[in-house]
């Protein structure tokens, strides 16, 4: 199936301030426009999450039988790879890291980067160390996934990292985002 | 392609997801957040008047803790009201 054309829109509120704006203002116009026909007499809601407020749909039956919704598995399992001082672990859409990137655990943090193809955040709270090698690591795969239009997260980055991407100029480059995000972006992206 | 159906399978994708970050609880029988919440709530008037009442009563039932602070509302999509949900602005 093709990719559900609401995953680019919703995804592209949180980036795109006059997008926002536009859809939030005149929603059955925007969709309308990216090719998604509103049947007459549906009223459209746009609800904000925000960080301390939560919603979750219910979504309605539209005829088509609830029980027919299948259960599709998760794209990762919730696996912890551990090496030379570094713990990895999936939680959906966030790679939550713990520990040290060193020049000798980079080279496994990379092929976790790299079996995924799509937006994702990286958990960096429990990061006490990161070396040149694990910024080359997350530059190499912020190039790849922004060739598909595609970016990497840093969420709840410590500061002397944060330095790091200073003193090497590549704050720019990266997305740096707090701790909720590790909540509510998932909420907005479910095709992780 | 129609709104309510992009709608729907964007929100069947979402569950899945959500069910297995937060849903498999031991204390709900094992039973997702799809199967303990969404499910019931589509099929029991009362069940459903109750998660727009009261989300955080029925949460802790099932036992999911939100992080300090949240709070939750659920929303009712029906055949001719369409509620989408957009995440916080992150851009610049």
């Amino acid at each position: 199936m093709n990719q559900n054309p609401l995953n680019e829109i919703i995804a592209r509120t949180s980036l795109d301030k006059a997008f926002r704006d536009e859809f939030i203002n005149h929603p059955a116009a925007v969709l309308e426009r990216e090719g998604i026909e509103v049947p007459p007499g549906v009223t459209i809601k746009i609800v904000e999450n925000t960080d301390d407020r939560l919603h979750i749909v219910i979504p309605a039956a539209l005829g088509e039988q609830p029980e027919t919704w299948t259960w599709k598995e998760p794209a990762r399992s919730p696996e912890v790879v551990q090496c030379e001082g570094l713990t990895m672990s999936w939680d959906v859409g966030t790679l939550c890291l713990a520990g040290r990137i060193t020049a000798e655990n980079a080279p496994l943090l990379l092929r976790e980067l790299d079996t995924v193809g799509k937006t994702l955040v990286v958990d960096f709270s429990a990061i006490s160390f990161m070396g040149s090698a694990g910024l080359a690591v997350l530059l190499a795969t912020q190039k790849r996934l922004s060739k598909k239009g595609q970016q990497i997260f840093l969420c709840d980055v410590p500061e002397p990292v944060k330095n790091l991407f200073h003193l090497a100029g590549l704050e720019n480059l990266f997305k740096f985002v707090g701790n909720n995000m590790k909540y509510l972006w998932w909420v907005a992206f479910p095709t992780f | 392609m129609k709104l309510p159906q992009l709608m729907n399978n964007f929100l069947e994708n979402f569950y899945s997801y959500f069910s297995h970050s937060i849903g498999q609880n031991a204390d709900a029988g094992g039973a997702s957040f799809y199967e303990a919440i969404i499910l019931p709530a589509m099929r029991s008037e009362p069940f459903r008047r109750k998660l727009l009442d009261d989300p955080q009563a029925v949460l802790t039932e099932f036992g999911m803790v939100l992080p300090e602070g949240m709070s939750v509302r659920f929303l009712e999509n029906t055949e001719d009201t369409i509620h989408i949900v957009i995440p916080p602005y992150v851009g610049e």
